[in-house]
């Protein structure tokens, strides 16, 4: 074979061009292969039911990059549901900052699928909602009126966390943390996966140092608190038990003091949850759960106190302690293009026992409350790309001490769509609501606070027609929320003259995701909503943006996100910024400096106050849930 | 029956499984990458990967491990045991060791590299020394993945 000349040098120049085209080409497939293998098979793919709602997700990935080591860290980054603390500096975030107990009962928190729930006391999100998360893998924020399915109660915003699991996170993790005024946080992780079972324990401690709120005295207020808490879990392919404990000391800010400026102010809480969950077969589901709570509270002011137990003295010493029951059978079926879901779920909560400076102090007869709920959904595939869903949940409640029963029937319509890039969801629904025990009971339990209309008390009923449409192409994401909500018979008095309609709510949710590349992520998020007829407000606009930055360079991560917000009360712009670096030392070793509200600008609310000798109002104290706070944190992995 | 395409898994004993497709895929790449065989004799004790690797044509399931090219160690107890059998198979060809923890990496100098997760993301890692005493050369687009030694 004869070659003409510079042949060779011409075929191996193509076959080295070729060559390196296909490395090219290979080390793109392998970067792509990681990008695929990391978004399918991480945990949230195994989670999100698209029927839930309208979704918010914090992946394990983003969750390590902002750095989120409480609930309160993501919460703070959401829309339509700001996270507030109330005057006790519990996490209250439907709290109008007035009076009341406790305003968020209808924001529910599941871990791994099931409710922890205060029971009598209300909504898990009391002692959940600023938990420390070194055990969790995933969160879901769903909005509007959840599937039936994992809601025993109705919600409108219920949030999911998921844990690890040892398949991912196997060993140990220990993380210690500490900032600025002390605040000091521990926490070590163990997992592993034997042969047929797997197993999770975390351990942690808070010992949280807070920014105290001036009131004009010469002692501010001080919301420190202490929390120790366990989460456990053991499972097998088809059962799973949990068991959570939570010790929180807390310092109770304003308390039950009226203008604010308490003598002693502090609430302590003991906390066991206990659930187990069996597949029974393919399509029969069972799971039981049960809540015990302790809660003691010490409080003096000056004037009489604003609780209802406390009846007009000064000083309060209480004990509360109550139990929670809740038994589950779910039924789950393909038959042909419908999938079946139904099932009966009854909760039982009980008010065990309250004791006033160590004597027995229950009068009320109202201590306990039974909740029976059928529910039947079905999940129609119109087409390859489209699916009918149709809920209804009937709810039947019960309580004793002559206290009214209710009868609540929830309806959910909805339709998806969904294709390659874009996709569609739109729900109507309708949603009731009844007053929670514990607004009850003290209400009943004080001759001032209106007793014979607090046995009898009309039911919320929420209608929503809500909206979604999104588009993924590649490295961009963008998604649209629409809702259009309304209250009929509010459960949050709003009965002042010229406030006394039904609240309408109208909200808009804007966000776009662009990933620069593997290690380099911006995330948008913009938020519009028109109210009327909200608490004392005719009309009040609200407006809101999250925008984050992830990247990595070489060793170092780096984090900075500013959470923004402005509402019609005063048009007053607040400011979030947080901003984090950490150095992996090693693959086990990570250093973190972190900074959160580093301008001392984020959202405040107010406090209301009245002056105890005149009842008339005073100036509210203006405080923010977010301290400013610099964080060092170590991170090892065993 | 129309494929009703919207997942609904909420099986939590469940909750961990491995995606079939994108698993099969890393796993043929890094495979290759580490035999120069077109189809790999895989063993591994994981049911997860063995469920997995049956719905390939390019894998096929060693019963045992001396039969094996590639030994696919998810779990501390399979790694015990892999060792000691190594240990004592001081004169025979031994299969390739690659793991899905880092920890496992650590502990022994058998295995050549990891598929692992950390803090929500997979990593790929391979050792050029251990690589080295196996006389595995890797292709070009594995190389931004290996480090000298841990």
């Amino acid at each position: 074979m004869r070659y003409f000349f510079g042949q060779k040098i011409i075929q191996k120049s193509l076959i080295f061009l070729g060559l390196l085209s296909l490395n090219t080409v290979y080390a793109e497939d392998v970067n792509s292969n990681l990008r695929e293998y990391n978004q399918k098979n991480d945990l949230s793919q195994k989670t999100i039911d698209e029927n839930k709602g309208h979704l918010t997700l914090f992946t394990r990935e983003r969750l390590e990059k902002m750095h989120a080591k409480t609930l309160k860290d993501v919460f703070k980054t959401t829309p339509m549901i700001y996270y507030h603390e109330n005057r006790y500096g519990l996490p209250d975030p439907l709290g109008s900052g007035g009076f009341e107990p406790y305003n968020s009962n209808f924001i529910r928190v599941f871990i791994d699928g099931v409710e922890v729930t205060q029971g009598w006391m209300g909504s898990g999100l009391m002692l959940y909602g600023d938990i420390n998360i070194d055990f969790v893998d995933h969160i879901e924020f769903y909005y509007a009126s959840p599937s039936f399915e994992t809601s025993t109660e109705p919600a409108f915003l219920t949030v999911f966390l998921y844990s690890k699991t040892p398949e991912q996170d196997s060993g140990g993790k220990v993380n210690l943390i500490q900032g600025n005024r002390g605040y000091n946080s521990q926490s070590i992780s163990y997992g592993q996966k034997k042969e047929d079972l797997s197993y999770m324990v975390n351990f942690s401690h808070t010992n949280a140092k807070r920014e105290t709120v001036d009131n004009g005295t010469s002692t501010p207020l001080s919301r420190d608190f202490e929390r120790t808490q366990l989460f456990s879990y053991v499972k097998n392919d088809d059962q799973i038990f949990h068991l959570q404990v939570m010790k929180k000391n807390t310092d109770g800010l304003a308390g039950m003091s009226w203008d604010a400026t308490p003598l002693e102010s502090g609430i302590d809480y003991l906390n066991v949850h206990m659930d187990y969950g069996i597949e029974l077969s393919e399509h029969w589901r069972a799971q039981f759960a049960y809540e015990w709570l302790k809660v003691d509270i010490v409080q003096k002011d000056e004037y009489p106190l604003v609780w209802a137990d406390a009846l007009g003295s000064n000083t309060f010493n209480g004990e509360y302690k109550n139990s929670t029951y809740t038994a589950e059978l779910t039924y789950k079926e393909n038959i042909g293009d419908h999938r079946i879901t139904a099932g009966l779920k009854g909760r039982y909560k009980e008010l065990d026992s309250y004791e006033r400076d160590g004597l027995d102090a229950l009068m009320v007869p109202f201590t306990s409350e039974q909740i029976f709920s059928l529910f039947f959904q079905d999940q129609y595939a119109l087409t390859d790309q489209e699916l009918l869903t149709l809920g209804i949940s009937y709810n039947h409640i019960s309580r004793n001490g002559g206290v009214e029963h209710d009868d609540l029937l929830q309806l959910r319509l909805g339709y998806i769509y969904s294709s390659e890039h874009w996709s569609y969801k739109t729900y109507l629904y309708r949603t009731q609501f009844a007053l929670e025990p514990f607004t009850r009971y003290l209400a009943l339990s004080n001759p001032l606070l209106d007793p014979v209309n607090s046995q009898d008390v009309s039911l919320q009923t929420t209608l929503g027609f809500t909206q979604e449409v999104s588009y993924v192409k590649k490295k961009h994401r963008f998604d649209l929320k629409l809702y259009i909500l309304q209250d009929e018979d509010g459960l949050f008095g709003n009965n002042i003259p010229g406030v006394e309609g039904d609240t309408k709510y109208f909200t808009t949710v804007f966000t776009y995701d662009y990933d620069f590349d593997l290690n380099n992520k911006m995330n948008l998020q913009l938020y519009y909503a028109q109210y009327r007829d909200i608490l004392t407000e005719p009309k009040l606009e609200d407006v809101s943006g999250y925008l984050s930055f992830i990247n990595t360079y070489e060793d170092f991560d780096f984090y900075n996100g500013v959470v923004w917000h402005r509402n019609s009360l005063d048009w007053k712009n607040y400011y979030d910024v947080t901003s984090s670096i950490s150095w992996n030392v090693k693959e086990d070793l990570t250093l973190t400096l972190k900074g959160q509200n580093l301008l001392d600008k984020a959202k405040k609310t107010n406090l209301s106050r009245v002056d105890p000798a005149t009842g008339s109002l005073i100036l509210p104290l203006s405080i923010s849930p977010i301290d400013q706070r610099i964080t060092i944190e170590l991170e090892y992995m065993f | 029956m129309r494929k009703i395409f919207i997942l609904l898994i909420f099986l939590y004993g469940h909750l961990y499984a491995l995606e079939r497709e994108s698993t099969l895929k890393m796993y043929h790449g890094i495979f290759s990458a580490l035999s120069s065989k077109p189809m790999t004799s895989v063993y591994t004790t994981d049911r997860e990967y063995r469920k997995v690797f049956t719905t390939s044509k390019r894998i096929f399931l060693a019963k045992k491990p001396e039969e094996s090219d590639i030994i696919l160690i998810t779990n501390r107890s399979t790694l015990g045991s892999i060792i000691k059998r190594n240990s004592l198979n001081k004169h025979g060809q031994k299969p390739i060791l690659f793991v899905t923890d880092y920890r496992f990496l650590k502990d022994t100098k058998d295995a050549v590299g990891a598929f692992y997760w950390r803090k929500g993301r997979s990593q790929l890692l391979f050792i050029k020394k251990r690589l080295e005493q196996h006389a595995i050369h890797l292709p070009k687009a594995y190389q931004n993945y290996m480090i000298d030694a841990l």
